[in-house]
């Protein structure tokens, strides 16, 4: 009797196994696939629909372009929930579509520099005061007017509301006339850089419309889309505003970036936290776009795969690079360069990079090829990133102050760091380091090494617009009070890395006088870079990045 | 029982508020930093203070608690979501439906088929059909629910098309969602009622009654079952409370926007005036389910009925 229950037991367990196992031959359900069917049988949601029908468009019979130009619907799986749609933190999951809503005074170009956007222009007055003048045909979907005075309402709520990041620049705003502004600095600005969150991360709204509405679910903005839906957790909407004032205005526009323009009719952003789930959402037809499946589900949508007939997948490197770095203050590690150097040669970060997985690159300098400021070049350097040497690395330990302590090496509950960290262990255990690993939760991890005391190591990670930028984290001292992020007071390391920051020096040659003195003092071991893969319809013919995100409203699509 | 209910309800708000107390010393206690969690590391000490005071953490724990207490107990208001920025009443509100579309469907199956399962069961004590349903039952009770919902999302989504993987679109988002959180709860009924008829099968009553002749199905539904409930409906009590502050699981899965991912997004954000709604929200919720279930004994045991009754004629 107990035999058969096993055996059953058994059976059962692989079964269900195996259901999970095999091949689908067809995608049920309601499709978004390249089917070339037409307009109302394509469309899954009955709001899309309700919309898309409100627009009275006609659909091309061999593509889903419709008459107004646009594609019909583009429906993106988004990994985590946005939360709120309020204008600040505009980070991470908000970059899929807040271009999409709301606009800023400047935007950065390929090359990051400043473009128009809501403001024409800006002249320095003074040192201290620059001024800004907007466009005076700008609108929100509303219909209200956008004067001077939203833009002062806009960043003084910023400010008050407690939402200003990066405003270390900002003293105040005041009104100049019906479309300047004037912006005061604490000082010179000496790197547009600095001024990144003030120019082209504030976004502008009508204090009218402010007023009148919630903006955490329904924000009324200028962008070329309208949110016409948002369910927090589960789905957000935003259909093409035809009212857009960029298209309606006599003033010269050219120079605004394509972000802004609306390629899609209806964007359906579906809130899909499991990742699994969102590969099988793909599979079924339900999503177009997922930048987040994962990489044992990768084969099926790739040339060769059972639906790379629907769909592309374009690979893309991410800002965000890993780094190990000591604890300065740690009394283990303060002013013994030869153990920070013993650990360095005794780690083989391309070892690293594939326990983190397949979608990680091990790097050879500090930043990769993701930053315009970054000269591939310097991956030829010979620096101990890419010297693996356990013997260098026993000689330097030898010379060095180590006794055998223990050294407590934090990082990241994340699956990647886990196995980082783990392996640093093993190659440190090589050459007689004693290591105990904490990996943390992402704010435990920061409430730790806020703290000067109780770890010794730390395996994270930085990114930004450049590489300069990046760097904020590790070489800034103005984060701990005058010590960087690793508690690292260094005179000779703030001014060159604000050399490098400085828009006049912002070169090749001060940038990498820079990056060799962090590596003459040993503070920082670059570890991987992550990419990731976009899994999109074929219907995109061209995908539009601006800023490294993905916009699909902006992107071309077959038949445009 | 008047009384009776009056004093459990009393009792009720004492425990709402330990609860409270409890939860809000946790939150209070728990590293990071709510303030530099929301504005990230590079922002200014100046900004992190303006942020702590706009979230009110910036006061002193005392403050902060009598102030808590003040507007969740007087005002029934539980504050604005940090990372939402909507009030946290009106969102449970909404996301409570959700759950509850889940949780409800979920427990009455559970209690029918489970109940059902386990009468079958004792009545075919020793023989294949026990053995099998106490098998599945075991099945259920071991396979991880995440595990069951995805292959159940393989199977009838991905395979056969019948139903969507995910979301609240429709109706049909939720037959698998209610079936994975029913499972589970089936199974344990399945045992408890098995278990609860086969004491009451070997009692002397029901020797008595088959003596006397009495068809089998009246014996089952009028002699065995009144008395093999009490145990079930402490199951279901349970059960129920199980399904919903247990449900960020089911709710992860299939991307379903209810309570217990709310909590969970307030956890893992440090999004204290969500978490502690929610923590209030389950003691209140769970308060009430036990109550209603020791309302259901009295109503089921004349024992218990008597007992409040005499001890009414004392007093």
């Amino acid at each position: 009797m107990k035999k058969a229950m096993a055996f059953i037991l058994i059976s059962t367990m692989v079964l269900g196994l195996m259901t999970g196992c095999g091949s689908t031959g067809n995608n049920s359900g309601s499709s978004n696939s390249n089917s070339g069917s037409s307009a109302a049988e394509n469309v899954t949601t009955a709001d899309s629909k309700d919309a898309a029908e409100a627009e009275a468009s006609i659909v091309s019979s061999d593509t889903r372009i419709l008459d107004n130009g646009r594609y019909d619907q583009i429906i993106v799986a988004l990994g985590s929930d946005p939360a709120d749609l309020l204008p600040a933190r505009p980070m991470g999951i908000k970059s899929y579509f807040f271009w999409n809503i709301y606009e800023t005074l400047f935007d950065y170009d390929e090359d990051m520099n400043f473009v128009s956007n809501l403001a024409k222009g800006y002249t320095i007055v003074s040192d201290t005061e620059w001024h800004f003048d907007i466009f005076e045909t700008i609108y929100d979907s509303e219909g209200n007017h956008i004067t001077a005075d939203d833009v002062v309402y806009s960043y003084n709520w910023v400010v008050e509301s407690g939402n200003a990041i990066k405003y270390s620049m900002f003293d105040s705003i005041e009104r100049v006339d019906d479309y300047t502004v004037a912006i005061h600095w604490k000082s010179e600005p000496t790197s547009l850089a600095a001024l990144e969150f003030i120019l082209a991360r504030t976004y502008i709204f009508s204090q009218t419309a402010f007023e009148k509405h919630n903006f955490s679910s329904e924000p009324v903005a200028t962008g070329c889309y309208v949110v016409s839906k948002y369910t927090s957790g589960s789905e957000l909407t935003l259909e093409a505003n035809d009212n857009y004032w960029a298209l309606n205005t006599d003033e010269d526009v050219s120079m605004r970036l394509p972000v802004h323009n609306a390629n899609v009719q209806t964007l359906v952003f579906q809130i899909i936290t499991e990742s699994s789930q969102a590969g099988v959402a793909l599979e079924m037809g339900n999503v177009d776009f997922c930048d987040y499946v994962q990489t044992t589900m990768m084969s099926k949508f790739k040339e060769g795969g059972e639906h790379a007939d629907q769909f592309q997948t374009i690979e893309c490197l991410t800002s965000d690079y890993y780094f190990l770095a000591p604890n300065m203050s740690s009394s283990i590690f303060n002013d013994d360069l030869n153990l920070r150097l013993a650990i360095y040669y005794a780690l083989d970060n391309p070892s690293i990079a594939v326990a983190m997985g397949a979608d990680y690159t091990p790097l050879k300098y500090l930043g990769h090829s993701y930053y315009y400021d970054f000269n591939t070049d310097w991956e030829n350097e010979d620096t101990y990133t890419t010297n693996y040497s356990i013997e260098l690395a026993k000689e330097y330990l030898a010379a060095s102050n180590y006794n055998g302590e223990e050294i407590v090496m934090i990082g990241r509950s994340e699956e990647a760091s886990k196995n980082a960290l783990t392996l640093i262990q093993t190659f440190l255990a090589q050459i007689g380091i004693n290591v105990k690993i904490q990996a943390l939760e992402n704010t435990i991890m920061q409430a730790t090494y806020a703290e000067q005391t109780g770890w010794d190591m730390m395996l994270s990670s930085v990114g930004g617009s450049s590489l300069v930028g990046s760097w904020s984290k590790l070489l800034d001292n103005n984060v701990n009070n005058g010590y960087t992020t690793c508690w690292l007071a260094d005179d000779t390391l703030q001014s060159l890395y604000k050399t490098a920051l400085n828009d006049a020096t912002h070169d090749d040659e001060h940038i990498k006088e820079c990056i060799d003195y962090v590596f003459s003092i040993g503070a920082v071991y670059p570890v991987a870079v992550m990419s990731y893969t976009i899994v999109c319809t074929n219907d995109i013919t061209e995908m539009y990045f601006q800023e490294s995100y993905p916009m699909v409203g902006a992107s071309t699509y077959v038949g445009q | 029982m008047g009384r009776y209910i009056l004093k459990r309800l009393l009792t009720m708000v004492i425990i709402m508020v330990c609860a409270a107390i409890v939860v809000f010393t946790f939150m209070y206690l728990a590293p990071g930093d709510p303030a530099r969690l929301q504005l990230g590391l590079d922002a200014t000490e100046e900004a992190l203070q303006a942020k702590r005071s706009e979230m009110g953490i910036d006061r002193s724990y005392i403050e902060q608690l009598a102030s808590f207490l003040y507007k969740t107990f007087i005002r029934f208001d539980f504050g604005d979501s940090w990372t939402y920025g909507v009030p946290v009443m009106a969102e449970m509100g909404v996301r409570l439906k959700r759950t509850l579309l889940i949780g409800l469907p979920a427990m009455f199956l559970s209690v029918t088929i489970g109940t059902l399962l386990g009468i079958y069961a004792a009545i075919h004590k020793g023989s294949w059909k026990d053995s099998l349903t106490m098998v599945i039952a075991m099945i259920f009770i071991s396979a991880p629910n995440f595990w069951v919902a995805l292959m159940l999302i393989l199977l009838f989504c991905l395979k056969l098309g019948w139903l969507p993987a995910y979301g609240i679109d429709s109706w049909t988002c939720y037959i698998l969602p209610i079936v994975c959180s029913a499972l589970p709860g089936i199974a344990i009924n399945a045992r408890q009622a098995r278990s609860a008829m086969l004491e009451v099968i070997r009692a002397d009553y029901i020797t008595t009654a088959r003596a006397k002749g009495q068809k089998f199905g009246v014996i089952v539904r009028k002699h065995m079952l009144p008395n093999a409930l009490m145990p079930i409906i402490t199951g279901v009590a349970g059960g129920l409370c199980g399904i919903v502050a247990g449900s960020p699981v089911i709710e992860s899965v299939f991307s379903i926007p209810g309570i217990g991912a709310y909590m969970l997004s307030g956890v893992n954000l440090r999004d204290q005036p969500v978490v502690r709604g929610c923590v209030v929200f389950f003691a209140l919720f769970t308060s009430l389910t036990i109550l209603i279930m020791d309302l259901c004994y009295a109503f089921l045991d004349p024992r218990i009925k008597a007992q409040y009754s005499r001890e009414k004629k004392v007093d």
